[in-house]
């Protein structure tokens, strides 16, 4: 195919995920790295996983969040989006009673939606908020007309799942998944592609060359509750 | 008046049911839960009967197990209404399930770091072990079928702790949630456990018990029993407070506060008081000591006042947002940090209560009261 | 509030059925069927075995994003026939950097994916509305009343040609004047030279007497025969728009203009970023023959290159033109530290936080701000003097500058006002179209745009020349800026002296790199004209105009227009029977209010508006008071003025009232906040749906063409016009007028001999084709991306979609392009070709302007003064000059954009808007909360002097109070209320419509929220008109003083 371009960015993230994609699954280790004095706090990644997932009222994945700090004139604002942590110690894992939340080898944290029986444990166990529930409902419930985008198949994990009938993942914990449908279609997380700021950078930690790993040997590098132990894959620059 | 009583039962099952029907068609969206506040009312229930359960195994085991002659009379009535509970509180957290039909996969599909899971593992050798015991008490007196139920009952006291205090390490052990994350919640949960299934039998006996001249007495026995139990638990439940509020935890202490504040009628009124004041003063003064009908007044408060502390151990540990700025980062109906359970999940609470009820005393006055009167006049 | 009576309760059959008319599953079923089968090829629907369909190149089709103006490029994913994903298209350097290049095929780019903004991404929730549009409405009660009947497509159209007494069945015994009576002028022939006549009187060159003796035969066609110069009849017909975009805007253009003969085709660009773009056109207009064309209206600085950003009142990260573009190279450069970027807004944006400095300036203060910095940049010539030196472009040419200014020009100072530029005549040395300058005290005179010889001349110079008093604009910049001291700057801008100068010695200290950036919140003011002078002059001194990093040309499109060699289709010749529309506009735009023949000395009984165009809110006041001339029937599409025009509810008293508006036609894809007052409305394909060309991209440095065109299949209902079968829509109701009025320029052969204009696809894949042949002519799809083409438009019904008609539409030479193109989503150059050297390859070159003569030269129409041709703090004042007392209200009234909503179309977007915020805030500053004893989320009713009441007045005895939730924050300055501008809808689904007696219930989730419109100030002066910047045309959003108190 013609030449793509050479950036160091968005182009490198695409050529890595390529790379590691040719690796077997348990040598990949998926990270995310969010650059917070890059984040311009604009929501998009949250809409697009909306989207992207056709997540349902009560569902998100990945909302931002926003702090104001200092009294005027000297204030700042600061954003901080959250997807799932991707814990490499999951409290929500540890406390299903059915298995039906696991540990992949790339260290996504999986739900089986056809095993998972709604028990809703996990979500009380996650420290970071990172689960919610799928209640049945819709947007477009209770207006002049139920809109058909509502009902399409979501092709999370790789299944075409469609909410019609509240089949499955109705009634199930759903959480952020790394967009493991897109990886293995060699795409980027919707999230990482949307960002407006570039702030957002997803690759293999265990390719040293790759940028997530540059990124994440940087001395700027935080992770969200560190002292639970938890160990999130989920990176964040200041 | 029986049928009158009989009729009211049915009347709230029907409701119940209702609900139930509504809720398993409807899903789970009937409720007012949120994705942030995913546990309420119905796994209050859960856990209370649980509590329930147990407790009242535990004091069978008094006469079983220990051999406690002055208890003899009520232990029957103690394993039935454990198994009742039992039963109750798996209806609850049956129809708390997103997949309620999937609940076998609970048996099936195991995953041994779960606590939930080793839990249902215990409630079914629990539920057995109190289906063999009422089995052989019923069926006969011989020495033998009684040395059968010690046997049992002594298997029984660890799986009813487990059972109770694993209910408690559920909670215990969500590392996400400082304000379950303890130690010592589970000690709690099995003391408290105690405490209800005694003032449960002290109220059941107080109302159900054959009028003789042991009743006050026996009545007096079970209450002081429950009220030994309540004093423990509060004190526990003080520490585990005062740790938290001065842990420097800020959810913690958020959660304690809104417990105190936003709370404060459940916690106040529920908690401290049915719970643990009025059943206590009761049993102190020596005048409403001796009343029978006090000391069911107190039995009753007490379970009712161990409702109110269900409530307040599940719901205000999730009003405090895992990271402040959640609150507002996405806001829908479901994607609220407050909780307040509406008329569908009451009326469902109510109808399996009453369900439960139903059948106890169906139950105990086919099984148990008629031979109650044999024993008695022998 | 009155809702509709009559209350049917809706079951949920009564709501299948009204979706009949509200968009509904109904045909998008049908669309999944198609779908379904087509699928079948590659996997089966519903289903397992579906990996990811998404991935799959023959569900991508790209167009443009419309959810915003900024019309980014965009990349819709369909499945089962139903948009089920939005992206930014990879191909564009607007939505991905770098941009894939053209000739990455489509197969292979399907897995890259672009970046969108959190509303362009919910895109889908305002094609798939619940209350879509998809049959036209007849109001069936009062305007306003919110009831309504449907009505047959034909029927209505032939109602609003025809005309007649066309509400007598609701008592309303008038008779209104239809499209045919109103079109009176229909010959070509006598138009042109009526207008061609019009031009002398304008230029007192020919008598009323002279004209209306020779045009005696057709002076009836005239709306007065005493004022020809107020056109003809036709003009009495009005098109109001909003953001259009191209394409859409040639299409009605010559439907509005040279088909029903009326001038009248008011766009809503004074609400916008008006004077700013005025004012950047002058300052970047090409002088030739002795007068001033063209101009450039929108440069910006090359963020990508930028060392010192120095942001003026625009929201960068959120707004503005826009967030996907500018967010990127911005975060880049100040994470590697090559960027230092300080903003001065009144809030904290979100560009302010991650800035070096926030200067929250007193608002209305930026020329303030500016002229203090000039002043400490002059007097410590911290200037690019080699740039400013240069008086032409031979002297730039020989500094390598690509641009040079007219700092030296001398002016003529006439009774102690600086007035127009010196002539070589004038100082008796040159020609009438030469400049002059001094060179070392000697008077030269030159051609500016001589590229041989080269003027480097002298900056500062006060001087006789031939007599006749002299300026140099640089010289009269420094007069302006030493009105005041620094000292005194920092007291009127609130900000620290220190921090000025700091600010201006870092703007200075970078070269070329540096650049000033401002939008809407500089100069939506009274003063704005004067405000964008100053910031433009700012960047002059630094000399940074086509630098890397400095003020750049945006790159622009393609042509699309045809009228480039080479290219197909010249759509303005293509225009048999063409119709020349003249005379005075509503909104007396373009013309010098001396010109006119209703000059009658000052003030005049409204405004004049010489230098801008597109003044819309002057088209209901104007109708109000008939002045010009009173109007007979309008039409409204994609714009919603009485939700978006400062005050609008005070023009809605004129919309109401049919006495002064008799006949009001609304195009939209909704019951809108506006349409809802119209007597008629026409359903319209939302942006995913239909075709077009977009505006060019502000933020891109190279040529970004995108093109719009049908992702589904439309949602409303099919009609037929001239024998097709079409989708409803703006066009096919401006093609079933002209079917029925016989109009010249559409139907059979309407573009030529063999060229029908009878669908919508006629005209604009001919647009599309031209841009294939803009210089280097675009490469043939193969084969193989026919076939994907194909693919890819399975889904789209023969009503939207036919190969063989689509291939008609254009010559069999272009097909392979356009197909090329269209697989791409337009056409767009690599962002690595932006720039060579130091410059940007897209230039504005020639000179710019410090001083601009002709402004100066010409009159306030109502106050007889003349304007200022250079920057000038101006106080905030009406349109007699009378200054707008500070103290009419204890706080100042700002408004602004969230990045999630705009002003009114998002409502909608239940993923982002309604869950991002539920509903806005008034926000203030939590001192200022706190010594009003207020506490943070208590409900608080703001009024203001225009609105004492604080009240929305709807109409209809519909009113709500103007009251919303406190939001205590500290990034605001002290004494500033901000209300952002997304919320407190009323109509858009928010409220219950009642349809053929049914009632459709509102969705309480669209009603939150307040909207700050209802209190803006009005001009004392002009009857419900806002306050207005007098020279761009600019409304004022921030000069309204407010009041404060506990709901
Ligand atoms: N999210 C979003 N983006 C959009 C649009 C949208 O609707 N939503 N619309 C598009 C359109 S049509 C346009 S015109 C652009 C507008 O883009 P912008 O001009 O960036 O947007 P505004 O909201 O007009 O900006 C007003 C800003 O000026 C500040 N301000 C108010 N008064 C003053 C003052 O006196 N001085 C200074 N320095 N600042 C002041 C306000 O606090 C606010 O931050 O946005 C485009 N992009
Ligand atoms: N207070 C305050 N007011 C403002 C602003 C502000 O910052 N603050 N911003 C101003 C600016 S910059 C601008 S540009 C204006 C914009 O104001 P408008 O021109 O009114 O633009 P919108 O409000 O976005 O859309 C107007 C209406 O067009 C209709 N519509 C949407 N899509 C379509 C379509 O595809 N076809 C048709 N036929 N109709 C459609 C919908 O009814 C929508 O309500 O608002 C101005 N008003
Ligand atoms: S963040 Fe929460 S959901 Fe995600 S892995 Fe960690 S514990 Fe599980
Ligand atoms: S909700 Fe599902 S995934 Fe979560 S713990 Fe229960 S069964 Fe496991
Ligand atoms: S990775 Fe995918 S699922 Fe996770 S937040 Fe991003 S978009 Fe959503
Ligand atoms: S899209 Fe990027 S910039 Fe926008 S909020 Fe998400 S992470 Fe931040
Ligand atoms: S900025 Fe957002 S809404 Fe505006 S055009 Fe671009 S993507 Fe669409
Ligand atoms: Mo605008």
């Amino acid at each position: 195919m013609v030449e793509l371009p050479k950036d160091d960015l968005i182009f490198r993230m695409h050529r890595e995920l390529a790379v590691a994609m040719q690796k077997p699954v348990e040598q990949r280790r998926w990270v995310m790295v969010i650059d917070l004095t890059k984040c311009t706090g604009c929501t998009a990644c949250t809409v697009s996983c909306k989207a992207e997932n056709k997540l349902p009222p009560g569902v998100v994945y990945r909302p931002v969040m926003e702090q104001e700090s200092g009294t005027f004139p000297n204030v700042s604002r600061f954003f901080l989006p959250r997807p799932c942590m991707q814990c490499e110690q999951p409290p929500c894992v540890k406390v299903c009673p059915v298995g039906a939340s696991y540990k992949r080898a790339d260290g996504i944290v999986s739900i089986d939606y056809d095993t998972c029986i709604g028990c809703r444990y996990c979500i009380a166990a996650c420290p970071y908020g990172a689960r919610t529930f799928d209640w049945g409902e819709n947007y477009t419930d209770d207006t002049p007309a139920f809109q058909p985008y509502e009902e399409l198949a979501s092709f999370e994990y790789g299944v075409a799942r469609s909410r019609k009938d509240d089949g499955s993942p109705v009634g199930n914990a759903r959480k952020c998944h790394f967009c493991l449908h897109r990886l293995n279609e060699g795409m980027l997380p919707a999230c990482v592609t949307t960002c407006i700021g570039r702030a957002t950078y997803f690759g293999d930690a265990n390719d040293p060359g790759s940028l997530v790993s540059e990124l994440i040997r940087s001395p700027r590098v935080m992770r969200l509750k560190e002292e639970i132990g938890t160990h999130p894959s989920v990176y964040y620059l200041t | 008046m029986k049928r009158l009583y009989y009729l009211a039962l049915l009347l709230l099952s029907g409701l119940g049911l209702w609900g139930i029907v509504l809720r398993l068609t409807e899903g789970l969206k009937v409720t007012a839960l949120t994705s942030y506040v995913s546990w309420g009312l119905w796994v209050a229930f859960y856990i209370f009967f649980i509590g329930l359960s147990a407790g009242s195994f535990l004091l069978s085991t008094l006469v079983y197990v220990f051999g406690m002659e002055r208890l003899e009379r009520v232990g029957k009535l103690a394993l039935l209404s454990a198994l009742c509970s039992l039963g109750a509180g798996m209806a609850f957290i049956l129809i708390d399930l997103g997949q309620p039909t999937r609940f076998w996969h609970t048996l099936v599909y195991r995953n041994f770091n779960s606590v939930l899971e080793w839990e249902i593992f215990f409630y079914v050798i629990y539920a057995s072990i109190i289906l063999a015991e009422l089995w052989l008490l019923t069926r006969s007196q011989s020495p033998k079928a009684k040395a059968w139920v010690k046997l049992l009952g002594m298997v029984g006291i660890p799986v009813a702790i487990g059972v109770h205090g694993g209910t408690g390490s559920i909670f215990a052990l969500a590392v996400g949630r400082p304000y379950w994350n303890s130690g010592l919640l589970p000690i709690i949960f099995i003391v408290s456990a105690l405490a209800s299934g005694a003032a449960l039998i002290t109220f059941l006996w107080a109302v159900l018990g054959p009028k003789d001249g042991e009743k006050p007495a026996m009545v007096r026995t079970l209450a002081q029993l429950m009220a030994l139990f309540l004093a423990i638990d509060g004190l526990l439940v003080a520490s585990e407070f005062l740790v938290g509020l001065y842990s420097g935890i800020p959810d913690e202490a958020g959660a304690l506060v809104a417990l105190t504040e936003r709370f404060w009628f459940v916690f106040w009124v529920g908690q401290l008081g049915f719970g643990l004041l009025i059943p206590l003063l009761l049993v102190a003064f020596p005048a409403t000591r001796r009343s029978t009908a006090w000391m069911g007044v107190a039995g009753l408060s007490a379970v009712i006042g161990i409702l109110a502390v269900r409530m307040n151990l599940v719901i205000p540990a999730y009003v405090v947002p895992q990271f402040e700025g959640l609150r507002r980062a996405y806001v829908d109906p479901r994607l609220q940090y407050s909780y307040t359970p509406n008329g569908i999940e009451w009326l469902v609470s109510l109808g399996v209560v009453a369900f439960t009820i139903l059948v106890f005393s169906l139950i105990y006055e086919r099984l148990i009261a008629g031979k109650q009167q044999e024993v008695a006049g022998q | 509030m009155s809702e509709p009576t009559g209350e049917v309760r809706l079951s949920r059959r009564d709501l299948i059925k009204t979706s009949a008319f509200l968009g509904g599953a109904a045909l998008v079923a049908g669309g999944a069927d198609v779908a379904f089968n087509a699928l079948r090829t590659s996997a089966q629907p519903g289903g397992e075995g579906r990996t990811y369909d998404l991935a799959h190149p023959e569900n991508v089709l790209y167009t443009a994003c419309l959810n915003c103006t900024v019309a980014c490029s965009i990349k819709t994913k369909i499945q089962d026939g139903v948009i089920a994903k939005i992206d930014g298209n990879p191909y564009s350097a607007m939505t991905m950097l770098p941009n894939l290049p053209m000739e990455v095929s489509p197969e292979e780019a399907a897995p890259f994916d672009g970046k969108l903004c959190p509303k362009g991404q919910a895109g889908i929730q305002t094609v798939y509305d619940p209350y879509r549009l998809r049959k036209v409405l007849k109001r069936a009660g009062p305007r306003g009343s919110g009831k309504w009947e449907t009505i047959p497509f034909a029927k209505a159209v032939d109602e609003i040609v025809a005309g007649g007494k066309l509400f007598a069945h609701l008592g309303e015994d008038r008779h209104v004047e239809g499209l045919r009576e109103i079109a009176a002028l229909k010959d070509a022939a006598v138009a042109s030279a009526m207008a061609a006549d019009v031009a002398r009187i304008r230029k007192k060159q020919m008598t009323v007497a002279e004209f209306k003796a020779k045009h005696a035969a057709h002076l009836d066609t005239l709306i007065d025969p005493d004022h020809p110069d107020l056109g003809p009849k036709n003009n009495q017909f009005l098109f109001q728009v909003g953001r259009i975009h191209n394409g859409r805007i040639e299409f009605s253009k010559r439907f509005v203009q040279n088909a029903l003969g009326s001038i009248n085709w008011i766009e809503k660009t004074t609400l916008c970023g008006q004077t700013s773009n005025k004012a950047w056109v002058k300052a970047t207009s090409a002088y030739s023959g002795g007068s001033w064309t063209g101009g450039t209206k929108s440069p910006r600085p090359d963020h990508k290159n930028t060392e010192f950003l120095l942001v003026f009142g625009t929201i960068i990260f959120e707004a503005n033109y826009g967030p996907v573009q500018e967010s990127e190279p911005i975060t880049e450069g100040l994470r590697s530290g090559r960027l230092k970027v300080a903003v001065v807004d009144p809030r904290l944006t979100k560009i302010a936080s991650k800035a070096w400095k926030w200067l929250p300036a007193k608002v209305g203060t930026d020329a303030a701000l500016a002229l203090a910095m000039i002043r400490w940049i002059l007097e410590n010539e911290r200037y690019d003097s080699r740039y400013l030196g240069n008086a032409n472009l031979g002297a730039a040419k020989a500094d390598g500058e690509i641009a040079f200014s007219n700092a030296t020009w001398l002016v003529k100072i006439e009774n102690g006002r600086p007035a127009m530029h010196l002539r070589g005549d004038e100082a008796g040395i040159g020609t009438k179209t030469e400049m002059v300058a001094f060179q070392n005290g000697k008077p030269v005179a030159f051609d500016p745009n001589d590229a041989t010889r080269e003027i480097e001349a002298d900056l500062f110079v006060d001087a006789e020349v031939n007599g006749i008093r002299v300026k140099s604009p640089l010289q009269i910049l420094l007069e302006e800026a030493q009105a005041h001291t620094l000292a005194e700057y920092a007291e009127i801008t609130g900000i620290a002296q220190e921090d000025i100068v700091a600010v201006a010695r870092e703007f200075t200290s970078h070269g070329k790199r540096a650049a000033v950036e401002f939008y809407r919140g500089a100069i939506k003011h009274t003063n704005g004209w004067y405000n964008a002078l100053s910031l433009i002059a700012l960047n002059m001194l630094v000399g940074n105009f086509d630098a890397a990093g400095g003020i750049s040309k945006p790159g622009g499109q393609h042509g699309w227009k045809g009228d480039k060699s080479g290219q197909p289709f010249n759509i303005a010749k293509l225009h048999p029977g063409k119709l020349a529309a003249f005379g005075v506009p509503l909104s007396r735009e373009g013309w010098q209010y001396e010109e006119s023949t209703l000059f009658e000395g000052y003030p005049a009984k409204r405004p004049w508006y010489p230098f801008s165009g597109n003044v819309s809110q002057e088209v209901f006041p104007s109708m109000a008071d008939g002045y010009p001339y009173p109007m007979k029937a309008t039409l409204l599409a994609i714009h919603s003025p009485i939700y978006s025009i400062p005050n609008g509810f005070a023009q809605l008293r004129t919309l109401l009232d049919p006495g002064k508006v008799p006949l009001y036609i609304a195009c939209d894809i909704i019951i809108g906040d506006s349409s809802m007052y119209a007597d008629y409305i026409f359903p319209d394909l939302t942006y995913l749906e239909r075709f077009g060309i977009t505006q060019g991209s502000h933020h891109t440095r190279v040529k970004s063409s995108a093109i719009r065109h049908p992702v589904i299949t439309p949602l409303t209902e099919t009609v037929t016009v001239f024998g097709e079968e079409q989708h409803m829509s703006l066009e096919t109701l401006m093609l079933a007028i002209a079917e029925r009025m016989s109009l010249p320029g559409f139907g059979p052969d309407g573009l030529g001999a063999g060229m029908d204009l009878t669908r919508p696809e006629d005209w604009y894949l001919k647009l599309h084709a031209n841009l294939a042949w803009d210089g280097k002519a675009t490469p043939d799809a193969s084969a193989e991306e026919i076939e994907l083409f194909r693919q890819s438009h399975r889904h789209l019904q023969p009503t939207v979609y036919s190969e063989e008609r689509w291939r008609k539409a254009v010559r069999p030479e272009d097909w392979a392009k356009l197909v090329y193109l269209l697989n791409r989503g337009g056409r767009f150059d690599s962002s690595e070709t932006a720039y060579d050297g130091a410059f940007i390859k897209a230039k504005l070159g020639g000179v710019n302007r410090f001083y601009v003569e002709e402004v100066a030269a010409s009159r306030h129409a109502m106050t007889g003064q003349y304007f200022h041709g250079g920057p000038v703090f101006a106080p905030i004042t009406d349109s007699m000059g009378k200054e707008i007392p500070s103290d009419e209200g204890e706080f100042q009234l700002i408004t602004y954009k969230e990045v999630f909503g705009t002003q009114s179309r998002t409502i909608s977007n239940y993923w982002s808007q309604l869950a991002v915020a539920p509903e806005n805030y008034v926000v203030m500053n939590a001192a200022d909360v706190a010594r009003l004893g207020l506490r943070d989320g208590e409900e608080v009713k703001v009024t203001s002097r225009s609105n004492p009441a604080g009240v929305m007045d709807l109409g209809n005895g519909r009113v709500k109070p103007v009251v919303g939730k406190l939001r205590a924050i500290e990034g605001v300055r002290p004494g500033v209320v901000a209300i952002s501008t997304h919320f407190g809808h009323w109509a858009y689904g928010a409220s219950a419509m009642e349809v053929d007696g049914i009632v459709v219930p509102g969705d309480q989730r669209r009603a939150g929220g307040i909207h700050p419109q209802p209190l803006f100030r009005l001009d004392d002066n002009l009857r419900g008109t806002p306050l207005s910047e007098p020279i761009g045309g600019s409304v004022s959003f921030y000069d309204t003083r407010v009041d404060i108190a506990k709901a």
